[in-house]
């Protein structure tokens, strides 16, 4: 016992000589004086008023108003990985037969580089036939046969053009405005600014296709220096769609919600101590997981819809196919979600293995989109969701008209190297001209010539549509503000109806 | 020799720092005198030196206004109040000396007199260089207008009609000068000694010449500017400004072609509707613009608490947008709060709702609602023509309702209708209604289907 008491002693004599008032005056003025310079000059609030201050309170995923009356609710985003020709999908390009097989003229590659092309490589003409369709008469390839259908609703654009020329930072480049990591990208700030008004379901889902993933990895749908809450949610269309979903044997769902209540709780009083946006990602995470749970089995499955229609996009039920995430992207835009992510690998057409040749493996991935876009249109259209939605096609980059030759050896097979120039992408939906093409380039397809737009100019549209003004839409981080299109971007007036 | 004069002028900055160092000090040690042995001697030597630079900063400043394009107008105050102090340092120099008449003045009016004179003066000079909001600038807005200052910023928008019988320049082209140019060319702060807030002063052109290039319009420097690639040195507006917009450009050049007028009326500038039309780019607003009270905001929280969402339109507006993804079955009270925000309803989304064709009823005094969703409910349309009162209902949704095709005419009889879904799971309306009756492209039927490829 008396040891006992005189530990406690020592142990309260220790304390008294941390906190002693001698301790405070010595080594303590400095330290607060530098704890508060430490907020006075270098914290990264810029006097801007934080979302979370907006009426957001303790969930961040509440819908909030746009600042503009904006046209579109919803974005469907259809990005080919690898980067799809033009030159044998949009861009028709005649000229270019004539220069088929000769070596490049000298001047399409003064002071260029690429990311395979060696020496002096031969052009290559279209490898498809092109035949103008619809009203507007807009070209198309006989690779997208089906296309024709909805070549009216469309808005090209034809002289698109990116600085990267690798597939990684283009991709980023493509999705997050910065061709490094750490920038979130377009669907989170679109979750971050408008929320998700379906409280079921996350407002930025992933879709992704074709038997690999994209190389930007998951930094594409990442969510940067946002909140986390605002990333992208993964889906899967084949086994589970949203992995660890599923409560595991022996857990019933109201011991679940118990569980989650208590959690919830010691998060929230954490909260208010530390007001951390992390523990609110946290807490919301947990609440949408439990509420995910039945609402994502429900919309994630296409058994339930009519013959006609899983016809219609020619879906494959239980397996991993673009046309069935066609399917879903407008099954989770008519629940609400705010932004449907849709990405199809496979489109790197180098001509190096029969997989990426453009008479062969790019002629079958071709026919795997083909058909399920075209319905994915009309399906949008006939049930009234098209003026409200925007659908977006193109790859990170387009191709060299020339042929691939790989360290100064042509290619086994025919195909097209990375080319970042010009290259086409397409809108169509709400806000958009029907059968509009803007931008042009010159008869090889290699420049552009007229209406060119950067990666930037694409998503000042996007944002622009979804009601954002893309200068002033910013969030603090490091000390400064950031925005999507960092210090560029116009909006293409142009396709806006 | 005007090099010279130049590159001394830019120093003006830079040497005025003397005169205030000195100044200070000297008035420092006035009044701290007791701790010095003899102050009159060290204050003498001191103000000898004040007095010395404070003509060296006068001669310099003069300099500057000479060869900066700047407006006496605007730094004559700075340049007045400099030559006081001047004179008040060099007179009380002499009251140091004990010279003859400044002895007669009391000390206390001199170093009274030139502390003040240095703050007007240092403030009048710092207006100059950084504008005459620099210090109002930082200041939150409910403050400025308590200041009433009129530096919180508008962004400029055009009127929504140019009245064609108004001369051009004042009505078409001043505006857009105004919105994108004159902050850094007025007459304040004239860049490249060039001024466009007027039509006289923009005729001058500034230090490269003229802007406007009478004989061949295209090449006229202005344009020039803007034409070049954003990245260029030279380019106008400067890159990180705002740029002018196409349809700007557009105006501005025709302008220039047709002889750069002033009082031309804009009728006869033979300009084409759609460069007009362009230039105002009124762009009509899908719901109405009215001014509309404030919605209750008792209602919105009681329905929100339900699950139900709703929010205004746009972060600014009045009008509202409802939808019922999480909650589905509505009830009496929900209906009552509902009714309150009649006025403001413009965009409802009342899909998979319990709602029956009662809805009509209920939806009759909705005046604005603009945009109407009854997809996956039960309606059947019976009572839709009640809705033939609202004014404004431009879209109506009624996908995979129990809808009456009877009932379809009447839809094409409401006023504002742009168009109607009527897409049906296991039917198709489009064959069991005349299409020849229906304005057909106010309706769309869906049942899309692609045709096959052989």
């Amino acid at each position: 016992m008396n040891k006992k008491i005189k530990l406690f002693n020592e142990l309260m004599l220790k304390n008294a000589s941390v906190n002693s008032r001698r301790h405070f005056l010595k080594n303590c003025t400095l330290g607060m004086g530098g704890m508060a310079f430490s907020n006075l000059f270098t914290n990264c609030n810029t006097d801007k008023k934080s979302l979370f201050d907006n009426g957001r309170s303790l969930n961040p995923l509440a819908p909030i108003s746009p600042p503009n009356l904006g046209k579109v609710k919803s974005v469907i985003y259809l990005h080919m990985v690898g980067a799809p020709s033009q030159l044998e999908l949009f861009d028709y390009k005649p000229e270019l037969h004539k220069l088929h097989n000769k070596p490049c003229p000298e001047s399409l590659l003064k002071g260029k580089k690429f990311a395979f092309i060696e020496g002096v490589p031969k052009m290559l003409g279209p490898q498809a036939k092109f035949k103008k369709a619809g009203e507007s008469g807009n070209w198309v390839s006989n690779n997208l046969p089906y296309f024709k259908t909805i070549i009216d609703e469309v808005s090209f654009l034809k002289a698109v053009h990116t600085n990267e020329f690798n597939h990684g930072p283009a991709q980023l480049f493509m999705h997050t405005g910065s061709p490094r990591l750490g920038r979130p990208s377009i669907g989170s700030w679109a979750t971050y600014g408008l929320g998700s008004e379906n409280q079921d379901l996350p407002g930025f889902m992933v879709l992704t296709s074709g038997g690999g993933t994209p190389d930007g990895g998951k930094s594409l749908w990442g969510s940067g220096f946002l909140p986390s809450v605002y990333q992208g949610v993964q889906c899967r269309s084949k086994g589970d769609p949203v992995l660890y979903l599923s409560d595991p044997k022996g857990i019933s769902r109201n011991l679940k919600r118990d569980l989650i209540t208590s959690i919830n709780e010691i998060n929230s009083d954490e909260y208010k101590n530390y007001k951390d946006p992390e523990i609110l990602t946290r807490i919301s995470q947990y609440e949408m997981a439990y509420r995910m749970q039945i609402a994502v089995p429900e919309v994630m499955n296409i058994n339930d819809e009519p013959e006609n229609v899983k016809e219609m996009y020619g879906v494959k039920p239980g397996e991993e196919s673009f046309a069935n995430n066609c399917l879903l992207a407008r099954k989770l835009v008519s629940k609400g979600v705010r932004f449907v992510q849709l990405y199809d690998w496979g489109w790197d057409s180098h001509g190096d293995l029969e997989e990426t040749a453009l008479n062969l493996g790019f002629k079958t991935k071709c026919k795997e989109i083909d058909r399920p876009i075209a319905a994915l249109i009309l399906d949008l259209k006939q049930r009234g969701l098209l003026d409200q939605t925007l659908v977006v096609w193109g790859g990170e980059f387009g191709r060299t008209p020339m042929q691939e030759n790989r360290s100064g050896v042509q290619n086994a097979y025919t195909g097209r190297d990375h080319h970042g120039d010009a290259f086409t992408m397409w809108l169509a939906g709400g806000g958009i001209k029907k059968g509009i093409v803007h931008g042009e380039t010159d008869e090889f397809g290699y420049k552009p010539v007229s209406g060119k737009v950067s990666v930037h100019d694409i998503q000042a549209t996007i944002l622009h549509l979804l009601g954002f003004d893309h200068e002033k839409f910013t969030y603090d981080f490091q000390g400064r503000p950031f925005r999507l299109t960092d210090v560029e971007g116009e909006i293409i007036r142009e396709i806006l109806a | 020799m005007d090099i010279l004069l130049n590159l001394i002028g830019k120093f003006h900055p830079l040497i005025i720092h003397l005169p205030i160092g000195f100044i200070l000090i000297g008035l420092l040690i006035e009044i701290n005198s007791k701790k010095f042995k003899s102050p009159n001697k060290i204050l003498k030597f001191i103000f000898l030196w004040s007095s010395i630079t404070c003509l060296i900063s006068v001669l310099t400043g003069f300099l500057q206004y000479q060869s900066e394009g700047l407006l006496w107008e605007s730094i004559q105050g700075h340049f007045i109040s400099g030559i006081i102090t001047l004179l008040l340092s060099v007179a009380f120099y002499f009251y140091l000396n004990k010279s003859k008449p400044f002895i007669a003045i009391p000390r206390k009016l001199y170093t009274i007199g030139i502390f003040v004179n240095l703050l007007i003066t240092g403030h009048l000079g710092g207006n100059i260089t950084h504008g005459e909001d620099h210090l109002i600038e930082p200041l939150p807005d409910s403050v400025k207008l308590f200041l009433n200052k009129d530096s919180v910023k508008e962004e400029y928008t055009y009127k929504d009609e140019i009245d064609i019988n108004k001369p051009v320049f004042n009505n078409l082209i001043q505006p857009i000068l105004d919105s994108k140019c004159v902050s850094c060319h007025n007459s304040k702060k004239s860049k490249g000694k060039l001024m466009l807030n007027n039509f006289e002063v923009l005729k001058k052109g500034g230090k490269n010449g003229l802007v406007i290039n009478y004989e061949s319009p295209e090449l006229s420097e202005i344009l020039v500017r803007i034409h070049l690639p954003k990245d260029v040195k030279k380019h106008m507006p400067p890159k990180a400004k705002k740029q002018l917009t196409k349809a700007e450009i557009n105006i501005l050049s025709h302008w220039i072609n047709m002889g750069a007028p002033e009082k031309t009326l804009i009728k006869d500038m033979e300009m084409s509707n759609e460069l007009l039309s362009n230039f105002i780019q009124k762009e009509e607003s899908f719901f109405p613009e009215i001014d509309i009270d404030t919605p209750n905001k008792n209602s919105i929280s009681f329905l929100r608490k339900k699950g139900i969402h709703i929010a205004p339109i746009t972060k600014s507006s009045n009008l509202l947008y409802l939808s019922s993804y999480n909650y589905h079955e509505f009830i009496e009270e929900d209906i009552t709060e509902l009714k309150k925000l009649k006025d403001n309803l413009v965009d409802m989304d009342l899909s998979n709702s319990s709602f029956n064709d009662e809805v009509f009823d209920i939806l009759s005094t909705f005046t604005n609602l603009t945009r109407l969703k009854l997809n996956y409910t039960s309606v059947s349309g019976k009572g839709i023509d009640k809705l033939s009162s609202l004014k404004n209902l431009k879209k109506l949704h009624l996908i995979n309702t129990n809808f009456n095709s009877n009932q379809i005419k009447v839809i094409n009889s409401f006023p504002a209708l742009e168009k109607a879904y009527l897409f049906q799971k296991n039917r198709d309306l489009s064959k069991e209604v005349t299409l020849s009756d229906l304005d057909i492209e106010k309706f769309d039927f869906g049942g899309y289907t692609i045709q096959e490829l052989p």
